[in-house]
């Protein structure tokens, strides 16, 4: 079995778009957000998030679906229950069990807060030394933009949101070997989706047929790709629960070359315009 | 034919050299004094001719102007003068050396002048080009050398003889009173001479000295006469592009490569023909898209059909890229349809398709302190590849008005104890194919702490002439030294041949 692929990006880089397109590869499978690597074990999560419900939504939507075929109140609520049964046990035999699950396609795991938890992406690399990572970038001012918009006017810190979790991302990818890792902008994957796709595709060994390419253009058809029932109703980006086709997203965004939304009251501090241009994204004086 | 992408194991070591082959050439002339590298040695007539480069004339070559705003820098340059005598203080010199006899002579030495301070210096800094070109004025082939200012212009020195020099019309590229201290680049193409300046004077110093504010090519089929042209427009219309560093001829074209600090290096192309400005295309972009991390094109050598060019990140002091990182060098091959692979670095996705490195090895060759791909050569079907060591001037590291932020206390600990456990030296690499790399060295070639890299790697049929460069001036610890690398070297200090 092909060992997982992590989608590692700041909040509002499109994670959850990101990992639905890869996921609908059908040697892929695209996990909503379980975060399982946030704790080392479920118990562990449950203090974490015990009073921010919404981050175990995922968790909760992929065992009900891959356990019991249908994400329903009462499946989820199943699931639940197994999870409290299991809450001593290492998440990363959590993850393993979903492997299991997914089997013979390939989970593919985005969950943003591996990218916030210092601890969690070395216990993924202890538990899958052969994981793949994709290190998902988008413009700063794109990303507090999005934020800003989708949080109705709520102001985010930049450091905070966008350069901490991306220097952490880098900072780990150190220690993994290359060809373990790459980083892709999301800018780049809107603009020209097979030409990308294609690449993401011989990265991950997998095969890029046109048809397959071509489903990986419909992240709508995953089965996260939608608010879950009642009591998990969150599990990924809520923008794109709320707008899950690929087109809709790309058509929403103005894509010039690498160049981002514009919110003038967005200031970037000297370190985050320097990771920027790493980037290859172009800062506006 | 050139396998683009196989990747065989390349073992044979029928024509390697290790480090047990190379041995220093001592020169009596080169202790003792402010010298501390070589940027350009040529082969000509049977000798090798070494052009020395010696430290600025003030702490961070900065302008006497510059100097009076940084007290800090000021009290160092009179602690400096008061420990330096004149007779320490070299200038701009070329010496010959005679494989046959094995001896070293002196055949230049630049002449002083009265500098900007009302001080006597000498006039040239270094040589940092050259070339055996033979121009309309030229009765045979000649050795040019392209010599740096250290407050004037940069001035070329042609020899027909191999005993003599003398100067060439036209300092400074004939630009007029403007501050065209020195050229890094000369390169042939079809009986035409090309280079473009690089460095300024009256600006910042050392950290200014890949820049310039003439980013042009220059042509002239006459180089003593001088007649340069300029057959580019500037930075190839892109502001960005801070300096054309480096060019080489290929399969009938001539390249350029430039210092690109906010997007990365650019390759240029062109076929040299009609009027100028010549037609060019940009076959390389953003840093061969890794972005400013690969800020410069460094080095270029034509090896077994294809331009191999090498990249790294250039120093620019306080407030600049380099100020992270650290990033280790590149290094990626360009076929004559302008398609390219990535041989050394980050693999990545780009609009050319999904690039992994063909060697295997990340950047650095896997060594994130080695961040520049600083000189290549090929020799008996080997090509070699000198690097530089980040670590002999961290800028990476917080420092006087630089916090490093961004960085956990790990990494930054980590940074540290790296930079502190560096004892000088520098890693030089060999491929026989392009693809499989194998080290000579990782630490120098164990001799002085002081020296940090290779600036210079030329081929002769007497062996593989190697010049680490110093961060310090030999009257300083550091100095200036020539190896040479050939098998029979190993062959006469076997037990077998006593």
């Amino acid at each position: 079995m092909a060992p997982p692929l992590f989608i590692l990006g700041a909040a509002g880089s499109l994670n959850s778009l990101v990992c639905a397109m890869i996921g609908q590869h059908p040697e892929m499978y695209g996990l909503p957000e379980v975060n399982l690597f946030a704790g080392e074990t479920y118990q562990e999560l449950l203090q974490e998030y015990g009073f921010l419900g919404r981050f175990q939504h995922g968790l909760w939507r992929a065992v009900a679906q891959l356990r019991l075929g249908a994400q329903t109140e009462r499946t989820v609520q199943i699931a639940r229950s197994w999870l409290e049964n299991h809450s001593l046990v290492d998440t990363a035999e959590l993850f393993q069990a979903i492997l299991d699950w997914t089997a013979p396609r390939t989970p593919v795991d985005g969950s943003r807060q591996y990218a916030i938890h210092a601890s969690a992406l070395p216990r993924a690399q202890r538990a899958f030394p052969k994981a793949r990572y994709l290190h998902l970038l988008r413009h700063p001012c794109s990303a507090l933009t999005a934020l800003h918009n989708f949080y109705t006017n709520r102001f985010f810190d930049v450091e905070e949101v966008w350069l901490h979790p991306h220097v952490m991302v880098i900072e780990f990818l150190e220690t993994v070997p290359p060809a373990q890792h790459v980083q892709l902008r999301v800018e780049d994957l809107l603009r020209q989706p097979d030409l990308y796709l294609k690449q993401i595709a011989e990265w991950l060994d997998i095969q890029a047929e046109n048809h397959m390419i071509e489903a990986m253009k419909h992240p709508e058809l995953s089965s996260f790709a939608d608010y879950g029932p009642l009591n998990a109703r969150f599990g990924g980006d809520p923008f794109f629960l709320k707008n899950p086709t690929f087109y809709a997203i790309r058509d929403s965004l103005i894509l010039e070359k690498n160049q981002p939304m514009m919110d003038s009251r967005i200031e970037l501090t000297a370190e985050t315009r320097y990771y920027a241009q790493f980037f290859g994204y172009e800062i506006i004086d | 034919m050139l396998e683009r992408h196989a990747a065989t194991p390349e073992t044979e070591a029928v024509g390697r050299l290790g480090l047990e082959h190379f041995r220093l050439l001592p020169c009596p002339g080169f202790g003792e004094s402010s010298m501390r590298t070589s940027q350009a040695i040529g082969w000509y007539k049977g000798y090798l001719f070494v052009g020395t480069g010696r430290r600025p004339l003030r702490p961070l070559g900065l302008s006497p102007n510059a100097l009076q705003e940084r007290p800090l820098m000021y009290q160092l340059h009179k602690r400096m003068q008061a420990q330096q005598t004149k007779s320490l203080e070299a200038g701009t010199q070329i010496w010959r050396f005679d494989p046959c006899h094995e001896t070293w002579e002196q055949v230049y030495v630049t002449p002083w002048v009265i500098g900007t301070d009302g001080q006597e210096h000498p006039r040239d800094r270094g040589v940092r080009a050259q070339a055996v070109f033979q121009g309309i004025s030229d009765p045979e082939p000649a050795l040019y050398f392209g010599v740096g200012s250290l407050e004037g212009q940069v001035v070329l020195l042609r020899s027909i003889d191999a005993e003599r020099f003398e100067e060439a019309e036209e300092k400074g590229l004939g630009l007029g009173p403007v501050d065209v201290p020195s050229i890094r680049s000369l390169c042939e193409l079809d009986g035409r001479l090309y280079t473009s300046p690089t460095g300024k004077n009256h600006g910042r110093g050392l950290w200014d000295d890949n820049i310039t504010d003439f980013p042009l090519v220059f042509e002239t089929e006459d180089p003593y006469q001088g007649r340069w042209r300029p057959v580019s427009t500037p930075g190839f219309g892109d502001v960005n592009n801070l300096s054309v560093n480096e060019m080489a001829a290929f399969n009938g074209c001539l390249y350029a490569g430039t210092l690109n600090p906010k997007q990365g290096y650019q390759i240029w192309k062109t076929e040299a023909r009609g009027s100028p400005p010549y037609q060019w295309r940009k076959i390389i972009e953003d840093g061969a898209y890794r972005g400013p991390a690969s800020s410069i094109a460094v080095s270029m050598q034509v090896f077994k059909g294809a331009l191999y060019v090498g990249s790294g990140i250039q120093r620019q002091g306080r407030g600049h890229p380099d100020t992270y990182g650290p990033f280790g060098g590149e290094l990626i091959r360009i076929y004559a349809d302008d398609t390219w692979d990535l041989v050394v670095g980050k693999q990545r996705f780009t609009p050319h398709g999904f690039k992994k490195p063909l060697s295997g090895l990340g950047p650095g060759f896997g060594d994130i302190f080695t961040h520049a791909f600083w000189r290549m050569a090929v020799y008996r079907g080997w090509l070699y590849m000198g690097t530089s060591d980040w670590r002999f001037m961290p800028t990476y590291l917080p420092g006087p008005g630089h916090q490093r932020r961004d960085l956990s206390e790990s990494r930054l600990r980590y940074l540290t104890e790296r930079t502190q456990e560096y004892r000088g030296g520098f890693s030089f690499w060999q491929s026989r194919d392009g693809v499989s790399w194998f080290p000579i060295t990782r630490t120098g070639f164990q001799g002085n702490p002081y020296a940090y890299g290779i600036r210079e790697v030329v081929p002769s049929p007497r062996g593989l002439f190697v010049a680490p460069t110093f961060s310090r001036s030999s009257s300083w610890g550091g100095g200036l030294e020539v190896w040479l690398g050939s098998e029979e070297i190993a062959a006469a200090s076997s037990p077998s041949a006593l």
